[in-house]
């Protein structure tokens, strides 16, 4: 009876561990975001204070004032995103299909060079590229910092894009042929529809990773391309002269995307893609 | 149909080539960019760097660097920097993954809670640190108010520092995300018979993650530290702004010596990016070689 006892003690104690621990973790991953919408309302916080000792819109005004570097960036990042992402569409369609589609030698090793920039540190890679893109004239330009961002781009519309081609019956393209549509026609009314799962898919990841890049940015732009994440990084580039509200806000604005595209994976794409998303 | 003679030859060049002509466009920007990026900065490594008037392939900055006390200590500061985020991670996420296999109330909320910090901007993170944890930040002020310390620069520097924690804090914040999602995945597909036969044979909790869940876990947990152990070896943007100029890791000394006014520094900057490249492939050759056994993993529990 009595080691009964002691093993429902036992378990009580497992399962208050097992809530703590898993609590602790959460409060780990959310309570970092608290100080950082204080700052961004905040006017002056003064040491030892806890709480912002006046509250104000100082930098949510800035932020969105017509003169202000963020609202400019913001224009920029979004821009160089969807550039890049349209970019990618384009040349990431044929060698999907291939890999999608086809099986042939060294299919493996191909699509293990295509992946590997996933991996490969983008600090090397951006320092051999500067190097080409200063002899072609393409460092810092917006040109420039479209086409190196497609190095760490292309591993993953080119995995979205194959994975929805594996599934993908010629038979609808041939039937649309022999009913005397031509190679346009059937690519717009058939292949495109079925395949805009993975080109929703392969875009989303790719504005994305645009979206907060960074090293290529940072080295091929030089200073010239001012995105969200080279705003953030030379706002926090001394350890004097820092703006804590303004840097607060910006630091939020940076995270929207992200937390939307959670939001949207959540249901839609499997979660090993989604873990790649990582870099 | 009746084709013309250059029609047939087109139709069988097509159909030849076919595999080929379709990689051509992702392989233009591969070949020039990527590759030709990584192959200039190789040859730059070993000596040849017309622009600086060096033309002699030579082993001499690789010789010079391994010899260099500076670059061995950072080689050691920056594994450092590496692993023991890597290795926290993946015991917390390992414990976490173990946690949630079973379906309780708010399960998925919290796993949505735990996926969060994947999607958020290392830039972002960075903040978050030094907004917590610089002299006079967050930390600091409870610590006053507790009656740890009475001023601003009794607070332990945790940035800027020598052993680089505010580095590890935003790896390690930024990382328990992925390394959950990938053990958990493998978790998921960790047929729940195994549980009931180790119970039936009365094991303890303890037990049961022990000598049932980490062995079968052990493919993903390898596999996600190996993948986190390479972003955190390669991460630039962070050590770069949490870090001191020395010691630091290897890529932001690599981006100092390229920026160097010396032209003639820009072989050694090559030469360490060479070396981190090289460790990157290494480990991504291992990720193969582990990759392959995970595809045995029983999967008949999936969800």
């Amino acid at each position: 009876m009595s080691s009964l006892f002691s093993l429902a003690r036992r378990k009580n104690f497992v399962i208050f561990f097992r809530k703590a621990f898993l609590g602790a973790v959460g409060l780990w991953v959310l309570v970092p975001f608290i100080p950082l919408f204080m700052w961004s309302f905040t006017k002056s916080w003064f040491w030892p204070s806890l709480l912002p000792n006046i509250w104000g819109l100082r930098a949510w005004r800035y932020s969105f004032s017509p003169y202000s570097k963020i609202i400019e960036a913001i224009w920029i990042t979004i821009l160089l995103a969807l550039v890049v992402t349209f970019l990618n569409i384009i040349i990431c369609l044929l060698p999907a299909r291939a890999l999608g589609q086809r099986q042939f030698k060294r299919k493996q090793f191909i699509r293990l060079f295509i992946l590997s920039p996933l991996i490969v540190p983008s600090i090397a890679v951006a320092l051999g590229v500067l190097d080409i893109f200063i002899r072609l004239r393409l460092a810092n330009t917006f040109l420039g910092v479209a086409i190196a961002q497609l190095i760490p781009t292309m591993p993953y519309m080119v995995m979205m894009l194959s994975a929805v081609f594996e599934n993908f019956d010629i038979a609808f393209e041939e039937q649309a042929k022999s009913l005397g549509a031509g190679p346009i026609k059937t690519f717009f009314y058939v292949t495109l529809p079925m395949i805009m799962p993975g080109i929703i898919a392969g875009s989303l990841f790719t504005f994305l990773v645009s979206f907060n890049e960074f090293v290529l940015t940072f080295l091929v732009g030089g200073g010239k391309v001012i995105t969200l994440s080279v705003l953030l990084f030379s706002f926090m580039g001394g350890e004097a002269g820092y703006d804590f509200p303004i840097t607060a806000a910006l630091a939020i604005i940076m995270s929207i995307p992200g937390i939307i595209f959670l939001f949207i994976t959540e249901k839609a794409i499997k979660e090993e893609f989604f873990a790649l998303g990582f870099q | 149909m009746i084709y013309t003679k250059f029609e047939l030859k087109y139709k069988k060049f097509v159909s030849k080539y076919y595999i080929i002509l379709m990689l051509i466009p992702i392989m233009i920007p591969m070949i020039i960019l990527f590759l030709g990026g990584l192959i200039s900065g190789l040859l730059q490594s070993f000596g040849y760097f017309p622009l600086a008037g060096l033309r002699n392939f030579t082993f001499s900055y690789y010789l010079k660097l391994i010899t260099d006390k500076g670059f061995i200590h950072s080689l050691i500061f920056t594994l450092q920097v590496s692993v023991i985020p890597t290795v926290i991670g993946a015991i917390i996420s390992t414990l976490l993954a173990f946690s949630m296999r079973k379906r309780f109330f708010g399960r998925k909320l919290l796993k949505f809670i735990y996926k969060l910090p994947l999607q958020i901007p290392y830039m972002v993170t960075i903040f978050m640190v030094i907004v917590l944890f610089l002299d006079s930040g967050l930390a600091a002020r409870i610590f006053y108010h507790i009656g740890l310390i009475s001023s601003p620069s009794e607070f332990p520097h945790l940035l800027y520092d020598n052993y680089g924690i505010g580095i590890m804090l935003v790896y390690l914040w930024k990382q328990i995300a992925f390394s959950f999602l990938v053990i958990y995945s493998v978790m998921l597909g960790i047929s729940p018979e195994y549980e009931e036969a180790a119970k039936v044979f009365g094991s303890s909790n303890w037990q049961l993650l022990r000598y049932v869940y980490i062995p079968l876990m052990m493919p993903g947990i390898i596999n996600a530290s190996l993948l986190v152990f390479t972003f955190n070896f390669a991460s630039f943007a962070t050590p770069f702004i949490l870090g001191k100029t020395y010691p630091n890791t290897l890529p932001v000394i690599a981006y100092l010596s390229y920026r160097n006014a010396e032209i003639s520094q820009r072989p050694y900057a090559m030469a360490m990016s060479t070396i981190i490249v090289l460790i990157s492939t290494l480990i991504l050759f291992l990720y193969i070689k582990i990759g392959q056994k995970i595809r045995y993993m029983p999967t008949e529990g999936e969800k």
